[in-house]
């Protein structure tokens, strides 16, 4: 049953607390050495995937297997203890009255003292904190504590280890570097690791796939590129940055915009559809001294213009298209400000441009 | 997403077949059945015909039981929520001299059991006492030329007990004021209102939960106390069960009368449930600093001193005074064999009662926890109600159903083996013990799953991935977490059971006496002085858990963090177990 089969599998996972369904039909797998994310808004139902693949919570529709082994199924709940999972709370959740030594070895099932030390201390090397074994967790930081968590996960050698947005607490500042450790030791450790995270910007820093969960559902797997630039549907598109937005229907297999016609080969004619342009997708330059502008690009009123950090971001105004006002967004690396009132040259790279039938149509 | 493990899934059927009925929820079950057993038992009676018994306790005593409780109530009622929310505000919002010494000086009373402080009085106040014997000196008088109030009375019993319960009221009163943003008082300030205005429409209103509270809790230990109305000869109901069993002969009429207590126990319950009204009186804001005190000055200061003054006189230092110099006198003679003996058993019945009180409640409060479900929490409070009922009406519910199985053991017994062996549970420690669970563990479980509560579930859920059972990790992480509240909890029951009288006296083994008998059965003999050594040694163990709470309030300043001694606080007042039943 070992071997290339997947380390980490829930299949057709149904989950309600009370009326309130929370996990409906979620199939996830994860295979060895992987780091995958579970990535969606907050009551997306991520954690709960979590908490039943740790075995807190009972299954209560599906199959969720470790290593090819069932662990929960109609019939069958392994404990939480019997299934070897590590896991990272968000609260990091030391045990208050033991020190860092004596949290890392908790999990340790060797009965010979100098082997649990022993491993102890090996992955409290591994996560920098070798110095700190005598600690109590209050002693500790919040980037400290999340380094002693991991290790206590860790120490007992894993099948999966589970992460529940292990980095919320952290300031942003620590945020950065404490994920960029994490994922170095996790990934030098060789587990399988599954974590649970909101932000997207952390799952694309960290996993190898993304699963994109949005009200129970999976809404898209992929790789990080795969989901930024080839989207399956909206939500997914707008989950990953802010987006422009203007609504058309589809003629000649394409959709009329100010930057001319917008290609949506897989819509019918007369599909009302959504284009959904990322800040970047507008590249913007200076008027041609003579005014004249080339096919595809369109002659666009600044409205303001602001420096964020390493780009411009300009608020630009299209005017009536369609009959509705468009007030786009584009961010454009570096410094480009131009006035307040001017003119810019704008067009549209297509690949950050996606178009999707608006909800209740089909493809 | 948050707590999904404090709510009950809702699972399909093939699912929740599998769902074990795990060992820590039948233990809930188990134990919640066992403490209603006892009252299930007592109300059972209202059904049973006593022949005509009942009809003649009916029709002579009935009423007069009724209207004494009632009386009691009412009166004890009115003077422990004056002299309660009056310090309380005191000494929480007003300057003067010795603010901080009486901050905690006036729960002191609390230490003395309502029975104690009435022979204390009465031996101070009664004929032959100093208090008449000084006046007849200075005024040549002799017996039957003055008037002197009688403190064998009903109103003599409100006054003890009033002085002994007040606390309640001021405890709680005392945190809901604190607990009362600063901004709301200042805002009150702001919108032109005094210092009596502030109080009457915005502090008290705010702290009226609080306050019902302390005045039920206040109420039922009233409804409980049999020490004192027995003593006095008050005719309430707890003195009327003790007669009608053990003067009558008439268990079943006992159980009868016990009833009928048990419903006005549970009326008053409802009436508190009512009177927390529809108003929302949870704090808007959550800005607390140190708050702003009313200076008093002149006059004023010394009124105030007074008024928090004289219920720590009356209702402590005279009555401890008083038996600490008897027992000085009479300590020689009194402190025995037997003596030692009675405080050996005392210490003995607490540390078993306490040791169990605190294992049970863990473990229900730990089942609670581990799975959650509508049907462990109404098991939970059901193990929770017997802190309102009455030790004479336990005694009752406890007897009858033990000395039925007793029977049944020994026809089983003598039927197979031919002997008869005596009573096993009747009559035995185990009843005792057992009647304290009844009405203790209330007070224990409150403290402990307070406690547990402040627990992440996280902690949990990372032992058990860590691999530790649930019994692993309650001994490995609970247990050494909240190990405080354990034995802070332990404590109460301790102390508790130490005071405890008509349970006691109901159910002990023959032969078998703790101090509370012993100052029980002295003072009946009208020894009054010789009744305090037993008495005093009750007043100092009480004296412990007062301690605790003083220390906790000295530290529980508005704006500071929630330290181990405010934990402790938190868990005494949380006797106010019914609150959470």
């Amino acid at each position: 049953m070992h071997g290339v089969s997947d380390v980490l599998k829930l299949e057709g996972v149904t989950h309600a607390f009370g009326a309130a369904r929370v996990l409906d039909s979620v199939n996830i797998d994860a295979k060895a050495g992987e780091l995958l994310c579970l990535l969606g808004p907050s009551g997306c139902g991520k954690t709960t995937a979590l908490r039943l693949a740790a075995g807190i919570e009972e299954l209560q529709q599906g199959r969720i297997s470790l290593g090819g082994q069932v662990v929960a199924a109609a019939g069958l709940h392994v404990p939480p203890e019997r299934r070897n999972v590590g896991m990272v709370f968000q609260d990091y959740a030391l045990f208050p009255h033991l020190n860092v030594l004596r949290n890392v070895q908790f999990g340790l099932a060797e009965t010979d003292a100098a082997t649990r030390r022993k491993r102890a201390f090996e992955v409290l090397e591994q996560v920098g904190m070798g110095d700190y074994a005598e600690s109590y967790p209050h002693m500790l930081s919040g980037g400290q504590q999340q380094r002693v968590a991991l290790a206590r996960a860790l120490a007992p050698k894993p099948r999966v280890l589970l992460l529940d947005e292990p980095f919320s607490g952290l300031d942003s500042n620590l945020r950065a570097h404490i994920r960029d450790e994490t994922l170095h030791v996790v990934k030098d450790s060789g587990t399988t690791t599954l974590i649970v995270t909101h932000d997207p910007e952390e799952a694309m820093y960290m996993a190898d796939r993304i699963v994109v969960m949005n009200a129970g559902r999976v809404e898209q797997i992929g790789l990080p590129d795969e989901l930024y630039c080839q989207p399956a549907n909206a939500f997914v598109t707008t989950f990953f940055s802010s987006i422009n937005r203007f609504e058309g229907t589809v003629r000649g297999q394409a959709v009329a915009s100010p930057f001319g016609p917008i290609a949506a080969p897989k819509l019918a004619d007369g599909t009302r559809a959504e284009v959904l342009m990322r800040p970047e997708a507008l590249r913007v330059t200076a008027m041609p001294a003579d005014g004249r502008l080339a096919d595809g690009t369109a002659r666009i009123l600044v409205l303001d213009a602001r420096m964020l950090r390493r780009a411009s971001f300009l608020h630009l105004s299209l005017g009536e298209f369609e009959g509705v006002h468009l007030h786009f967004h584009s961010r454009v690396p570096g410094r480009f400000m131009p006035r307040i009132g001017d003119h810019v040259a704008v067009t549209l790279d297509r690949a950050q441009t996606f178009v999707f039938p608006l909800a209740g149509q089909k493809a | 997403m948050s707590s999904p493990s404090l709510t009950e899934p809702a699972a399909t059927p093939a699912f929740r077949a599998f769902r074990r009925f795990s060992g820590w929820t039948a233990f809930t079950f188990v134990t919640a059945a066992l403490i209603a057993l006892p009252i299930v038992v007592v109300l059972a009676y209202v059904f049973v015909p006593s022949g005509g018994i009942w009809q003649h306790l009916a029709s002579t005593v009935l009423p007069g039981y009724i209207a004494t409780s009632l009386w009691l109530m009412i009166g004890v009622g009115i003077g422990a929520t004056t002299i309660g929310v009056g310090t309380a505000w005191l000494v929480t919002l007003c300057h003067f001299p010795g603010r901080r010494l009486f901050e905690w000086a006036l729960l002191l009373p609390m230490a003395i059991p309502a029975y104690v402080i009435a022979y204390t009085y009465t031996g101070l106040l009664d004929f032959a006492g100093p208090v008449q014997t000084l006046l007849r000196e200075v005024t040549g008088w002799s017996h039957g030329d003055y008037w002197y109030p009688d403190i064998r009375s009903l109103p003599g019993a409100i006054v003890m007990l009033t002085l002994v319960l007040y606390p309640y009221v001021y405890l709680l009163s005392r945190a809901a004021f604190l607990e009362q943003s600063v901004c709301v008082l200042e805002v009150s300030r702001t919108l032109g209102c005094g210092p009596w205005r502030c109080f009457t429409s915005v502090a008290l209103p705010l702290a009226r939960p609080a306050i019902a509270t302390g005045v039920t809790l206040v109420l039922m230990e009233t409804l409980n106390d049999f020490g004192t109305v027995q003593y006095f000869g008050v005719s309430s109901f707890t003195a009327g069960i003790y007669r009608t069993w053990m003067g009558m002969g008439e268990p079943a009429a006992a159980a009868q009368l016990a009833a009928v207590l048990t419903l006005f126990i549970g009326a008053l319950v409802i009436v508190e449930r009512l009177s927390r009204g529809r108003g929302r009186t949870t704090h808007t804001t959550s800005k607390y600093r140190e708050l702003p005190r009313y200076h008093l000055h002149g006059v004023h200061a010394v009124l105030g001193l007074l008024a928090a003054a004289l219920p720590v006189l009356i209702g402590f230092v005279v009555p401890a005074g008083a038996l600490f110099t008897w027992a000085l006198r009479t300590g020689p003679r009194i402190i025995d064999q037997r003596f030692y003996a009675e405080a050996i058993n005392t210490f003995i019945l607490a540390s078993i009662a306490a040791v169990l009180a605190v294992a049970v409640a863990t473990a229900m409060a730990y089942g609670l926890r581990l799975r959650r479900s509508r049907a462990t929490t109404y098991a939970a409070r059901v193990a929770s109600m017997g802190y309102g009922v009455p030790g004479a009406v336990i005694a009752v519910g406890v007897l009858i159903p033990l000395a039925a199985m007793d029977g049944w053991i020994n026809d089983f017994t003598d039927a197979h083996f031919g002997v008869r062996i005596g009573l096993v549970l009747s009559g035995t420690i185990v009843a005792v013990l057992f009647a304290y669970m009844v009405r203790f563990l209330a007070i224990s479980f409150n403290a402990i799953e307070s406690s547990l509560g402040k627990i992440t579930i996280h902690m949990d859920d990372a032992a058990r991935t860590l691999g530790h059972k649930p019994l692993a990790t309650l001994l490995r992480i609970h247990l050494p977490i909240t190990k405080g509240s354990l034995l802070t909890a332990a404590i109460l029951v301790f102390v508790d059971v130490m005071k405890e009288l008509p349970a006691t006296l109901l159910l002990r083994p023959f032969n078998f006496d703790t101090l509370a008998i012993r100052a029980y059965q002295l003072a009946s003999d009208e020894r009054l002085a010789d009744a305090a050594p037993p008495s005093l040694a009750i007043v100092l163990v009480g004296i412990i858990p007062v301690v605790m709470l003083s220390i906790a309030i000295a530290k529980s300043r508005p704006g500071h963090e929630a330290t181990e001694q405010e934990r402790i606080a938190r868990s005494v007042a949380d006797k106010t177990a019914m609150e959470r039943a």
